[in-house]
């Protein structure tokens, strides 16, 4: 229930009368008012002093514990928060800073691929150079159960040649005519 | 001037009790520029005040200790808002009791205590049912250690708001004005807020005024 203004005067007064701060000429008014709301003045007073007395005699604070370590911890923890508001700068910049973004990756894979087949075409034989040779097919198709035979080919992309190095044979049939 | 202001029941130890000092604002306006050594200074001076006054309100040491860290961290991360129009500490204050007080709400929220603001006049025990009823037999007195944790019980069962007008008035000793200015809210409120926790504390703690 919410106190009403008169409820609200008495109480300041009664505080006021308790700390003895009420004006002399107030007083026994104030006190009439007590006797009329059921509060006896001496017995109010005795009451307040045997409860401050109480309060007052178990009110001493401790000292504050492990002082050295609250301050290291306070100051460890200042620090963190520091460090805590940095992130919001520091968490975008190294988004920005960083060379490994998607576009790049992407111009970079492309680059690779195109790298990768300019290569194929200058370095690795086609099989159209190979149907030129009528030798390669010759040796291709010979049969030779001899195993001191042996063959090697190296391809000169440049004079679009083949050398084939044949070993342990006089001659290369030729069968293609 | 109140004549019945009670003293100060907790003198602080000597590295907090110096006060101001005249290099007070030259710590302040370099911590304001983000020196930790001149920050650390300022809690060297008015951690055991600090942690003093959160005691009282939470009666519970290592949550206390807890909270003074908490509320110097809070002091660091504000501390550019400060800008000397009130003494430092009366600033910090303000944002340990909120600290404090919001971990009070927060205990509260989770149904680890609860407090009674909703009394009102008619509700209050008048001091005749209890004032104390006279000597008890030395076997039901209670020790200091009992005595301590039931002041415990008692204030933990007042509002944060309660407790607060409560132990600027009955332990730190201040006048009603400074408390009005300290917590600020108006004078009013602040008698009003004794009147209440007083009675009560007053209820909570009639049986052991009565054993004493």
């Amino acid at each position: 229930m919410k106190p009403s203004e008169s409820d609200f005067d008495f109480e300041a007064k009664f505080t006021a009368w308790l700390d003895g701060q009420l004006e002399a000429g107030q007083i026994p008014a104030f006190e009439d008012e007590m006797r009329a709301k059921g509060f006896d003045p001496a017995l109010e007073r005795a009451a307040h002093q045997a409860t401050c007395n109480l309060f007052r005699s178990q009110a001493e604070a401790p000292l504050l514990g492990n002082p050295d370590f609250f301050q290291h911890q306070l100051l460890h923890r200042i620090e963190q928060s520091e460090n805590e508001g940095k992130p919001a700068r520091a968490v975008a910049a190294p988004e920005s800073r960083s060379w490994f973004t998607f576009p790049r990756m992407l111009w970079g894979a492309a680059a690779s691929l195109a790298v990768a087949a300019a290569l194929f075409k200058g370095f690795i034989p086609t099989s159209g150079a190979m149907d030129q040779s009528p030798y390669f097919a010759t040796i291709v198709d010979a049969r030779v159960y001899d195993p001191n035979v042996s063959v090697d080919t190296v391809y000169n992309s440049r004079d679009n040649v083949t050398v084939v190095w044949l070993d342990g044979l006089d001659y290369v049939a030729n069968i293609v005519q | 001037m109140n004549k019945d202001a009670p003293p100060p029941s907790n003198p602080q130890p000597a590295d907090d009790s110096r006060g101001p000092l005249p290099d007070e604002p030259d710590l302040i306006a370099r911590s304001q520029r983000g020196e930790t050594a001149a920050f650390n200074e300022l809690v060297l001076r008015y951690r055991q005040r600090a942690f003093a006054m959160i005691y009282q309100m939470v009666r519970h040491e290592d949550d206390a200790w807890d909270l003074t860290q908490d509320g110097f961290l809070k002091a660091w991360k504000n501390l550019r808002h400060f800008r000397g129009q009130s003494q430092f500490f009366t600033w910090l204050y303000r944002i340990l009791m909120n600290v404090t007080i919001d971990w009070l709400r927060r205990k509260q929220v989770q149904g680890e205590t609860e407090f009674d603001d909703a009394v009102g006049l008619q509700h209050i025990e008048p001091a005749s049912t209890t004032t104390p009823k006279g000597e008890m037999a030395p076997a039901a007195r209670l020790s200091d250690k009992e005595i301590r944790g039931r002041i415990d019980e008692a204030v933990q069962k007042l509002s944060p708001e309660h407790r607060e007008v409560v132990v600027l008035r009955e332990i730190e000793g201040l006048e009603y004005q400074e408390i009005a200015e300290r917590i600020e809210i108006p004078l009013g409120s602040v008698m009003s807020r004794l009147f209440y926790a007083r009675k009560k504390l007053q209820t909570l703690l009639r049986d052991v005024y009565e054993t004493l």
